[in-house]
């Protein structure tokens, strides 16, 4: 596959986002033209994987709810399985910037990285989140940037893009649930090259945060925990 | 021996019972019986054995020994909930493996229009079944009640008569003039009347005979 049109996959994990699925499909196909979308219907209940289908998306069904890391794992494996050579993650929430994504997998084509994750706090992003939120996400970026030895400022960030060595390694070894913060922990082991480009976000436009107030203890702390045994994992496993 | 002794006695005499009967019934696996196993083992050979646990409370500090039983028992009880749960662990990632497998080939499956295949297939299959099959695979198919009353006649006169045929087929056509019509009425010939389950002694005398008979049987209980 020659280097100059890489073959690129839009993952969109979705679970009960019929109120915005088709948007997102919508835009991601102005926005990103040459890409192909497959929709991971996480076992929703609602029309999602319906309404995806009947956009030209290609679904992918999960009989179960696997949750967001299992769910967005199959959209890679199907990456792996077809031969692509970049792999995009956008939310079906509508949060992310379909527009963006060529900005996003630039990096990636240029080979500069092997992971581009789209920053809402570099430039001029005009995204606030609530206070409590903004606490989680600054903690998070503190700690994985002094892990990695290198300043990432939106950790959390899903929306991101990665080249075919990543696609093949999150193949084999990617999160369950809350994969964002820990991924780059491991990813950096790894020796993978990971950047940030700013992009600009939106609220949700439907559906509800996987994250509620409470559950964002937990979240948190569940993710502290991963990194810290991630650290003690040994390096070749 | 003290209350607390035969107690220990039965009840882990007991656990060890249960666990080997449930792997015999195929209700446990061997492999997360070991643990049980050893359980009960050791808190009878405890329990059988007084001054050996006597010895080992005196070793521990603990000053009423019966209670030492109650600990070791608890961390085997431990011990088995950690298992289970990295037990648990490994079936969610194999679970998981699957799934994701799962939706792969689902896509794949109807990228390459193959689904509607191999159901035109089926049916294919289970239309031709009454034609030429014995009895014996019919009854396994058949449901309930009905398959089974109705191949009894069958297997007495394999080789039945013309004779009651000609009835059934008189029978069947009112019904409606093509083939496949006629099969509820065949049918509701065999399951209803009493004529029909007269007819095998019939049938049994006469030797010779066509096929006819047998296989508008068979149409109707498929049917």
């Amino acid at each position: 596959m020659s280097p100059k049109i890489p073959k690129t996959l839009i993952i969109v994990p979705a679970f009960q986002e019929e109120a915005t699925i088709g948007a997102v499909i919508d835009s991601v196909r102005d926005g990103f033209p040459e890409g192909d979308i497959v929709v991971i219907d996480d076992g929703s209940s609602d029309e999602t994987g319906k309404i995806a289908t009947s956009r030209g998306a290609k679904v992918l069904t999960l009989a179960y709810n696997l949750g967001i890391g299992g769910a967005v794992q199959t959209g890679y494996k199907y990456a792996r399985d077809n031969g692509y050579d970049i792999a995009v993650q956008v939310d079906g929430d509508g949060q992310h910037p379909a527009i963006q994504i060529r900005e996003i997998v630039a990096p990636v084509v240029r080979g500069e990285a092997d992971v581009v994750v789209g920053s809402r706090f570099l430039g001029t992003g005009d995204y606030r989140p609530s206070i409590p939120r903004g606490a989680g996400i600054a903690i998070f970026s503190r700690v994985v940037s002094f892990i990695i030895k290198e300043r990432l400022t939106d950790t959390t960030s899903g929306f991101r893009a990665v080249g075919r060595r990543v696609i093949e390694y999150y193949c084999t070894n990617y999160p369950e649930d809350y994969p964002e913060v820990e991924v780059l922990v491991m990813l950096h082991k790894k020796g993978f090259r990971i950047m940030e480009v700013p992009v600009k976000m939106t609220g949700r436009k439907g559906g509800s945060s996987s994250i509620t107030p409470m559950w964002s203890v937990y979240y948190m702390l569940k993710v502290l925990f991963a990194i810290f045994v991630d650290l003690l994992r040994r390096p070749d496993k | 021996m003290n209350t607390v002794q035969i107690i220990s006695i039965l009840a882990s005499v007991f656990l060890f019972a249960v666990v080997v009967d449930f792997v015999r019934r195929n209700l446990l696996k061997e492999k997360y019986s070991v643990l049980w196993l050893a359980l009960s083992v050791v808190v009878i050979i405890l329990s059988l054995w007084r001054g050996l646990l006597d010895r080992i409370a005196g070793m521990v500090g603990v000053s009423y020994a019966p209670s030492l039983l109650f600990l070791v028992a608890f961390i085997f009880v431990i011990l088995i909930l950690l298992h289970f749960s990295v037990v648990i662990s490994i079936l969610y990632d194999k679970n998981k493996v699957l799934t994701q497998e799962l939706s792969l080939l689902k896509e794949k499956l109807a990228r390459d229009g193959k689904p509607g295949e191999v159901k035109g297939r089926d049916r294919r299959t289970s239309g031709a079944k009454p034609t030429g099959r014995s009895s014996s695979g019919r009854v396994g198919r058949g449901g309930g009640y009905r398959g089974k009353a109705a191949s009894k006649p069958d297997e007495a006169g394999s080789g039945s008569s013309s004779e009651p045929s000609p009835s059934a087929k008189g029978r069947a056509p009112k019904s409606g003039p093509s083939g496949g019509s006629a099969r509820p009425s065949a049918g509701r010939l065999n399951k209803s009347s009493g004529r029909a389950a007269g007819k095998p002694s019939n049938r049994s005398a006469k030797p010779s005979g066509g096929s006819a008979v047998s296989d508008s049987d068979k149409k109707g209980r498929d049917a």
